[in-house]
């Protein structure tokens, strides 16, 4: 036992001693990590306080303790309830058009033979991913302005009625949907088509032979090759179906359409930062994360036993 | 009288505050003494001068919030150059430090404000809101003693303006029997609901004004049933009504439920220190059996409950109803429309008739635009106060000295720049008094004593007087001398005829979950009792129901706060 314990000990100090610069560069990110996420978790004892602030630290201590009133408090809530639901449809249609999308864009690209439009067009569905929701959401508000935006101008050339689609009920979540897609399905799409590129071109050669097309070769040699990259981005998805986006909510919504598109965080925001509840707008966060490290966890059991991922 | 009082106090200050301005020079001797400590503006023999001046410059820090109004083309050097500030610091010594600009909206300002307070790192002095302030009251970042503070550098003006419609403003701001923070008052006088009524048709059909609730049913059934508007057709109405008839405003039904002695949507006591929620008071049985009566005889519409404000205003603008319960602007809209259809429509307010056999008390709210907050480690209290007293001053009170101050609006109009001041203040009785002023002018013919706002109202009622009744309607009909809004207000306002909303703290707890659910189960169960599909014998079933669905919690913490106000 003690030779072993030893020997690793020794392997931590030669393997330290070779890969230390790498830790260095490592220690920025660590140090960020603990100061903006693990220190604010401190906070979390307000979920169970009826806070009082008194000056930085000190209202964690003056606080009267009131077990888990602010959770039953929540639970009462009727807006809260509606949240959650709002958050539960807006994430599962986020996560699953996320992949559909990508996927289709993916394929159809992969049959691209020309290089140059081909890498064009992956350009182009990639660049909004790395516009800000700030920058996006002014955008977004222009464009499908009601009253002057391009794409109501179109509607109502084409002669049916102006849709009201951040101001209307019925079309805002098909609304963040769908801009949502459109913003990140770049990054999707460049994962499944590096995955595309790691098939073995002579299983295409070999099916040509036997016969196959397009489609066939598509169904039986191209999805079978990306699967477990397919799989890997729904299961790590599963992580996030309590994040339904708070910045582009944030930027998008507005007080008409709180019924279908508030999401847990724009709540918790409102909450906290507006009406200055805060032991409850914690109890939502720490409701919230509570389920979404559940979440997480059944995702990583799941993706390493069907991906063969891990990071542990 | 006490209010009367008051308001003696701010005329005889209106020609008293030259000589006051002119004391200066005495008063920095009175500071210099005492600067040092809390005693500023303390002279030897204890008198304390409001308009003292600091021997060193005192800065404080603060929040500065960009209004909407101006947002667009706000532009911090203009401000902060501006003479309101450069001579405010010249007259008092105080600069203030603003730790951030920022516009005034939830996501902005009340945001920074919010993260200001949980971690208790507030400014000099800071602008809240009821909500910011019944948490602040529980904690210990604020000076208590403000109130005491308040009271004793507040020049007579801005106590005048403070008080002026009695203590519930400080009421409001205090905690655990001390005033916490000082109020900045709005006038909620201006709110309380009227009746509005077509005299022509009165005349014409040979009625009295209703005075009693019977009186005004008779009225109605007339108005209804003969004709007023005289064009052989059975189109006319007993009354404006829509379908939120609980918000005060036009065509509602809050001045009504008031006739009865019931408060729907305010907080009243219930005799013994208790509050109580006005909309379950016994009194609203009356009220609503009332309504009904008159929604089954067809006195209005019978589609009310489809209908907004905006829709069922509709009806007084084109002649088809001729009575509106509603506030003192209404004849600025919707009621001058009326007279551009016919020239014979004469509008006039009279006070709510009452079912009780004394006359009707109308309800309003105090009306407070925010308070000022004063960090317990500022120390120089009492240089809040002082520069409330200098907005005073210069806003109301400085003679020629007024024009200094004006910068052109976005409209390229002089006026006095109000959202560039944080902390201000208003008058209440403000257009009492400009109403009060107007009448004696328009009964001595001589104008010379209107200041500039005032002469503005007074021409347009001259306008109208000469016959431009179309475009100077409103003017006439909301300051003027025969049976105009004000006249109202002046009424209630003299006889001590209203009845402040008792609730001013921010939401209680069970209030921000459960409060909308319980107001739209009164709207629910009055809409259906109004429509005949409820009875008010259900009423004590009614109560029952909205007690359990949190009102009961939401009277507890409301009487807990009280108890420790």
């Amino acid at each position: 036992m003690r030779e072993v314990s030893m020997k690793k000990k020794k392997n931590i100090r030669t393997i330290m001693k070779r890969e230390w610069p790498l830790h260095v560069m490592l220690l920025p990110a660590v140090i960020l990590l603990a100061v903006f996420a693990y220190l604010p978790m401190v906070g979390i004892v307000i979920s169970f306080q009826d806070f009082v602030p008194s000056g930085g630290m000190k209202g964690f201590f003056t606080s009267e303790w009131v077990g888990l009133e602010n959770f039953r408090y929540i639970f009462g809530m009727k807006d809260f309830r509606q949240v959650l639901v709002n958050t539960l449809v807006i994430a599962v249609l986020k996560i699953v058009a996320g992949i559909a999308v990508p996927l289709v864009l993916a394929l159809l690209l992969n049959e691209v033979k020309n290089r140059a439009f081909k890498k064009s067009v992956q350009t182009i569905v990639y660049i909004p991913y790395f516009l800000s929701w700030v920058v996006l959401g002014g955008i977004l508000v222009d464009i499908l302005s009601p009253s002057n935006g391009i794409v109501n101008s179109l509607i109502t050339a084409l002669g049916h009625d102006p849709v009201y689609f951040l101001g209307d009920p019925n079309t805002i979540r098909g609304t963040l949907v769908v801009s949502e897609v459109w913003k990140g399905c770049g990054y999707n799409m460049v994962i499944f088509l590096a995955a595309l590129t790691a098939i073995d071109q002579s299983q295409y050669e070999a099916a040509k032979v036997d016969g196959a097309g397009y489609f066939k070769q598509m169904l039986y040699i191209t999805l079978p090759g990306i699967l477990p990259q397919i799989i890997l981005v729904t299961v790590l998805g599963l992580g996030n179906i309590l994040n339904a986006g708070f910045d582009q909510v944030f930027n998008l919504y507005s007080p008409i359409v709180y019924e279908k598109a508030d999401i847990i965080d724009t709540f918790v925001y409102r909450l906290g930062m507006l009406n200055l509840q805060y032991s409850v707008s914690t109890a939502v966060g720490l409701f919230k994360s509570v389920i979404s490290f559940v979440l997480i966890t059944i995702s990583f059991t799941l993706a390493k036993k069907f991906a063969n991922y891990q990071i542990f | 009288m006490k209010k009367k009082l008051v308001l003696l106090l701010a005329a005889a200050m209106l020609a008293g505050s030259l000589a006051g301005c002119g004391d200066g020079a005495d008063s920095s001797e009175g500071g210099a003494e005492a600067s040092g400590g809390s005693g500023a503006g303390v002279s030897e023999d204890g008198e304390v001068d409001p308009r003292f001046k600091y021997d060193e410059p005192v800065t404080l820090t603060s929040y500065f919030e960009i209004s909407p109004a101006i947002a667009g083309d706000w532009n911090q050097e203009t401000t902060l150059n501006s003479v309101y500030y450069t001579r405010m610091t010249e007259e008092t010594n105080i600069s203030i430090d603003w730790e951030w600009f920022a516009a005034q909206t939830p996501d902005d300002s009340e945001q920074k404000k919010s993260v200001a307070i949980a971690s208790g790192e507030i400014p000099d002095f800071m602008i809240v809101n009821s909500s910011q302030l019944s948490l602040l009251a529980k904690s210990d970042l604020i000076n208590r003693d403000i109130g005491k503070i308040f009271e004793k550098y507040a020049s007579e003006e801005l106590m005048s303006w403070t008080t002026g419609e009695g203590q519930a403003a400080l009421e409001s701001a205090s905690y655990g029997g001390e005033v916490i923070a000082i109020p900045l008052v709005d006038s909620s006088i201006d709110m309380l609901p009227m009746m509005w009524i077509r005299r022509d048709w009165i005349e014409k059909l040979n009625l009295e004004m209703p005075k009693t609730m019977e009186d005004l049913y008779n009225v109605m059934i007339a108005f209804r049933d003969q004709d007023p508007d005289g064009n052989g057709q059975d189109d006319t109405i007993g009354m404006v009504f829509h379908n939120l008839f609980l918000s005060a405003g036009l065509g509602d039904a809050v001045g009504l439920f008031n006739g009865f002695g019931a408060y729907p949507t305010i907080w009243v006591k219930d005799g013994e220190d208790k509050l109580k929620y006005g909309s379950i008071m016994e009194e609203n049985r009356e009220a609503l059996d009332y309504i009904a009566k008159m929604y089954q005889e067809g006195l209005i519409d019978q589609d009310f409950s489809s209908n907004d404000e905006v829709k069922a205003s509709e009806a007084a603008a084109s002649g088809r109803a001729g009575i509106q319960y509603g506030l003192m602007w209404n004849a600025n809209w919707p009621l001058n429309a009326t007279v551009q259809n016919d020239p014979e429509a004469d509008w006039v307010a009279i006070p709510i008739p009452s079912a009780t056999g004394s006359e009707a008390m109308p309800q309003t709210s105090p009306r407070i635009t925010g308070y000022v907050v004063v960090n317990k480690n500022c120390e120089h209290p009492e240089a809040v106060v002082r520069l409330l007293n200098f907005f005073v001053d210069k806003y109301a009170y400085s003679g020629d000295e007024y024009n200094d101050y004006l910068v052109e609006d976005s409209n390229g109009v002089m006026t006095f720049p109000l959202h560039w001041v944080m902390l201000k203040t208003w008058f209440p009785l403000k257009n009492l008094t400009i109403h009060q002023h107007i009448v004696e002018a328009l009964e001595k013919d001589d104008a010379s004593a209107l200041n500039a706002e005032e002469m503005v109202s007074y021409n347009d009622i001259q306008k109208y007087l000469s016959g431009d009744i179309v475009t100077s309607y409103g003017g006439m009909k909301t300051f003027g001398n025969d049976m105009a809004a004000f006249d109202t207000i002046q009424h209630y306002y003299d006889n001590n005829l209203f009845l402040m909303n008792e609730f001013t703290t921010g939401p209680t707890p069970t209030m921000g979950q459960k409060m909308s659910t319980i107001t739209d189960k009164v709207m629910e169960y009055y809409t259906k009792v109004i429509m005949g599909i409820e009875s008010t014998d259900n009423f004590d079933a009614f109560v029952e129901e909205v007690n359990a669905l949190g009102l009961d919690k939401i009277t507890e913490e409301l009487n807990e706060w009280y108890a420790n106000k």
